[in-house]
């Protein structure tokens, strides 16, 4: 058997116990020992399931993990965030789609202190689609723009798929961050177009609503966001100034939230603790998957699987933005079906080294993915973020009519991840200036 | 039975209270740490030491059980759900066979490992001294062991047709979970 042959069969195994829902952390060892076991010796198979899980976790920037997530679970459970939407709506609320447009702001502003999208969409969902659809805006548009405005979520730092992808491929993570800051923003942007674009040419989508309110009361509003803008401006000053590595950045950032939200008395041990559990259960769960693609890499590379599958991709002598737009097709495919986490880390051992050989920028690769796995996040069937929203909502809207409510953000991100195709500097420039 | 699954939550409940202070004892020694460099120049020893391999490999492993009492571990279940009750009920048997085999060898594995650091007494030279760092590797026998007994039992429960009775460490999500959303 040639080791092309051998790889095709590997992951096909592979595949076949993922689709049987077996968990994919448990799938990935599972192959990966098989495989060293076939291709070398027992030895080689047994000696690394000692050695990689505890060589894998024994990580500086990995710690940064579980803080983050503390700090966001914080945020969350004490609902520190709250403030976000009713000060987006008091400012803006005159503008066509005023209300979506204030949660797309609230989802932002929420993507801030979380690296996760569904946390995003479930907390501003619980709070924004309500409101809108009490103003009579369309449930289709009310529950679309928050489910794909919570993708912003692992857009704008902190993101745990970037400090994962950082992790594996070996780049910056303050890097993917900063890079990541700009598409976020970027698409923040393209998802307020949509929404005025489409009000403007059918205002019955949502119809006016006038929130009267004086200068004193818009500054009340503005006032009650003082948790998020000051553990914002606390963890990302001291982390893009380069004062701070992610770890000391999260730890910071999780302490500033336990303080700013006893000061706004929302600290209650019920909050600590779900904060605590969710920390832990979400980060075993990422890092299980996170082993067995450690053991996957370790397998593909020494038996030269990785190398023959890049080799022979690359052997078809097509251009590197072909082979670019077959992954980007690949990951959006992968996406209605996978978890990100597990799609990401599932592929980057076979992907890596196909992108590392075309030339592209590894940097920007990371931000691309990023936001093609987010995509993934409300495209039927497995829209997670569209389930979460419709979880939230209940009897306001069916699911068809959230899946219909994201198509045209699913639209506009397709615009944007081919303008992040065309120019990579978009990408490229914040990450450069500032290092 | 009852007995046996209060055993197992118990055991899932005080290694995942252990890792949950020792999550804290990660944000509050950083932080100690980043304010003593910024303020008084003195950055605590072996931070980095600490934090990779004593609160990081803790925070990673030891949780697992608790995540497989719960069904948290990341699956795909697009196909399977459109199969027969009967079908399923079979590949999630499977599935957890699968998963007491790979965990019990990763545990008899990594506890192999845990014992030859122990007789070498490992350890780490840093600024402050010498750490001794052979119980960080007590963290993946006894995170795997467990997960491979809560896996173990929910097979059982399965074969006999009995729910699992592990139901500790519920999470009520506020935002989920108010009865008027749903």
């Amino acid at each position: 058997m040639t080791e092309l042959q051998i790889a095709g069969l590997f992951i096909a195994a592979l595949l076949c116990l993922i689709l049987m829902r077996i968990p994919i952390g448990i799938s990935l060892i599972a192959v990966s020992f098989v495989g060293l076991w076939q291709m070398f010796n027992w030895n080689i198979a047994w000696g690394s399931l000692g050695i990689v899980p505890y060589n894998f976790a024994n990580s500086w920037v990995l710690s940064s993990i579980p803080a983050f997530l503390f700090m966001g679970f914080i945020c969350y459970h004490t609902r520190l965030t709250q403030g976000l939407f009713n000060a987006a709506q008091i400012w803006l609320s005159n503008l066509p789609g005023g209300l979506a447009i204030a949660s797309v702001f609230g989802c932002a502003g929420f993507a801030a202190v979380t690296g996760s999208s569904v946390a995003c969409s479930a907390a501003m969902g619980k709070i924004a689609v309500p409101e809108m659809v009490r103003n009579r805006y369309s449930a289709e548009l009310a529950t679309g723009t928050v489910a794909a405005a919570g993708t912003i979520g692992a857009l704008i730092p902190p993101s745990i798929l970037m400090i994962l992808y950082g992790i594996i491929s070996r780049q910056s993570v303050s890097s993917l961050f900063l890079g990541g800051l700009v598409i976020g923003i970027m698409t923040l942007f393209a998802y307020i177009a949509v929404i005025i674009i489409r009000v403007k040419l059918n205002p019955e989508l949502a119809p006016p609503v006038t929130i009267e309110a004086t200068r004193a009361e818009k500054f009340k509003a503005l006032g009650q966001t003082w948790p998020v803008l000051l553990i914002v401006v606390g963890v990302f000053a001291g982390l893009f100034g380069g004062a701070f590595t992610p770890t000391e950045a999260g730890a910071i950032g999780a302490m500033l939230s336990m303080v700013v939200a006893l000061l706004y008395g929302s600290l209650t041990f019920k909050a600590l603790r779900m904060a605590i559990t969710e920390t832990l259960t979400t980060t075993a769960a990422l890092l299980i998957i996170a082993v067995g693609a450690s053991l996957l890499t370790r397998f593909l590379a020494l038996s030269g699987i990785g190398d023959a599958l890049s080799d022979t991709i690359l052997g078809f002598g097509v251009s590197p933005l072909l082979i670019m737009i077959g992954i980007v097709c690949i990951y959006l495919a992968l996406g209605m079906m996978l978890e990100p986490v597990g799609a990401m880390l599932l592929t980057l051992p076979i992907v890596l080294p196909i992108v590392e050989e075309t030339g592209y920028s590894m940097l920007w690769f990371g931000v691309l993915l990023v936001k093609l796995l987010e995509i993934g996040m409300i495209t039927p069937p497995m829209g997670m973020n569209v389930f979460v929203i419709k979880g939230v909502v209940g009897k306001i809207a069916t699911l068809s009519q959230v899946f219909r409510g994201v198509f045209w953000f699913v639209v506009i991100d397709l615009v944007i991840v081919a303008v992040m195709i065309a120019f990579p500097n978009l990408v490229l420039f914040l990450p450069n200036l500032v290092n | 039975m009852k007995h046996i699954a209060l055993a197992i939550s118990w055991l899932i409940s005080g290694t995942s209270t252990v890792a949950g202070v020792i999550v804290l004892m990660l944000i509050t020694h950083v932080s100690l740490d980043v304010v003593m460099r910024f303020f008084f120049s003195t950055p605590l020893n072996a931070t980095i030491l600490y934090v990779s391999a004593f609160y990081m490999v803790a925070i990673a492993f030891l949780p697992l059980a608790a995540v497989e009492q719960r069904d948290g571990h990341i699956a795909v279940e697009l196909l399977v759900e459109k199969f027969p009750t009967k079908i399923q009920t079979f590949i999630a048997g499977f599935a957890l066979l699968l998963t007491i085999v790979v965990t019990a060898a990763v545990a008899i594995r990594t506890g192999d490992e845990a014992l030859a650091k122990y007789m070498g007494g490992s350890f780490s030279i840093e600024a402050g001294g010498k750490i001794i760092t052979w119980p960080t590797y007590l963290a993946l026998p006894v995170g795997f062991g467990l997960m491979c007994i809560v896996a173990s039992w929910k097979f059982i429960c399965l074969l006999m047709g009995k729910p699992h009775g592990l139901d500790a460490l519920r999470i009520e999500d506020p935002y989920l979970s108010d009865g008027d959303a749903q």
